[in-house]
């Protein structure tokens, strides 16, 4: 199948006869790196499940609203960070738990997930990047997960570069702390 | 979505004395089987969701907003329109008197010092002059004399005048 270029879709959305069609390749060629972003930030495939879509629907709503000088890839890991996060941010309300325990609770979310069949090893470095802050764990998937470039992470994050390298920085530096003393 | 150079990414890791893996190690997450074939279909499930349940309720974006604003501007007309209807008529600001009554308040209300002064103080007049000059006009008002003598009281004791003075210069 013809893999379209972004703007290809979006001319497809907003001009042609099929938006449905249009948006249906936008999905599909999205789905899969937006699905992984967020299931790093949230650990569960059901959670990451709802969230995915709601993150669709709202680029449904608001696509015929988007800017065309935008890249499309960018806006939507924007929208699905935003809903990972605010995700956490419910959880957080709705248990009223510290940080500390946000991440102790994903690690248990780590264990009890069905769909996660990491080793001894895979789970350390998972355990590392959940006691991380949540943007700086966005920070450090964005680079090391999806592979990202600073200037699109930048665009993402609404942040300088200079702000996400310290930070992926400082991530990194953590990590590698809390596997040497695991 | 153009990808940062793995070499790269291994570089910086190794920069900052890191010992893990370069990128490309799905950490051990799996998804259920044909999840990313049905996924698509799942989301414009859900779109079409939204749009019959947005229809259903008539929703437009902003109307959750909209309610609690028409809301208080429905409830300040209604407000409004009583308070009209109020002054208009119950002219003391009481609620819906009988006719007679309301125009024995309008005159009540309309008594000032000086009216009272020549209706009552003017040693000529009588009781039956006063009410023959407030009658002028309203019918059927003799039917509430005891009302109208009770007004005059009031109002000459509002002004400070004795009721014996008063009921002396009626006589």
């Amino acid at each position: 199948m013809k893999e379209y270029s972004d703007e290809e879709l979006l001319s497809m959305f907003s001009g042609g006869d099929n938006p449905n069609y249009a948006f249906n390749l936008i999905v599909k060629k999205y789905q899969e790196p937006i699905y992984w972003h967020v299931r790093r930030l949230v650990i569960s495939h059901d959670d990451t499940n709802d969230i995915v879509q709601d993150v669709f629907v709202k680029a449904w709503q608001g696509l015929d609203k988007f800017r065309k000088d935008a890249a499309l890839f960018t806006w939507l890991y924007r929208i699905a960070t935003n809903e990972a996060l605010s995700f956490l941010k419910k959880k957080k309300r709705r248990y009223l738990l510290p940080l500390v325990d946000v991440s102790k609770q994903l690690e248990e979310s780590l264990e009890a997930d069905v769909y996660y069949e990491g080793g001894e090893m895979e789970k350390t470095v998972q355990k590392a990047i959940l006691s991380l802050p949540e943007k700086q764990r966005v920070v450090f998937n964005l680079r090391y997960h999806d592979e990202m470039k600073y200037e699109d992470m930048a665009r993402i994050l609404d942040t300088s570069v200079g702000a996400l390298k310290a930070s992926y920085h400082h991530a990194v530096k953590k990590i590698q702390k809390y596997i040497s003393t695991d | 979505m153009e990808k940062e150079n793995k070499h790269h990414i291994a570089e910086e890791l190794k920069a900052l004395g890191s010992s893990l893996d370069p990128p490309g190690n799905d950490q051990g997450f799996r998804v259920p089987e044909a999840y990313f074939d049905q996924l698509h279909g799942s989301i414009q499930d859900r779109i079409k969701e939204k749009g019959q349940r947005q229809f259903a309720g008539f929703t437009v974006p902003g109307a959750q907003r909209l309610v609690p604003l028409m809301a208080t501007f429905l409830l300040a007309l209604i407000v409004g329109i009583s308070l009209l209807w109020i002054r208009d008529d119950g002219l003391n600001g009481q609620l819906a008197l009988e006719p007679d009554r309301e125009a024995l308040d309008y005159y009540a209300m309309e008594m000032d010092q000086l009216l009272l002064y020549d209706l009552v103080l003017d040693s000529d007049i009588t009781a039956e002059d006063i009410l023959f000059g407030l009658d002028d006009g309203l019918g059927e008002l003799s039917l509430y004399d005891d009302e109208l003598m009770e007004e005059l009281f009031e109002q000459s004791r509002y002004f400070g005048i004795d009721s014996q003075y008063l009921l002396s210069s009626l006589d």
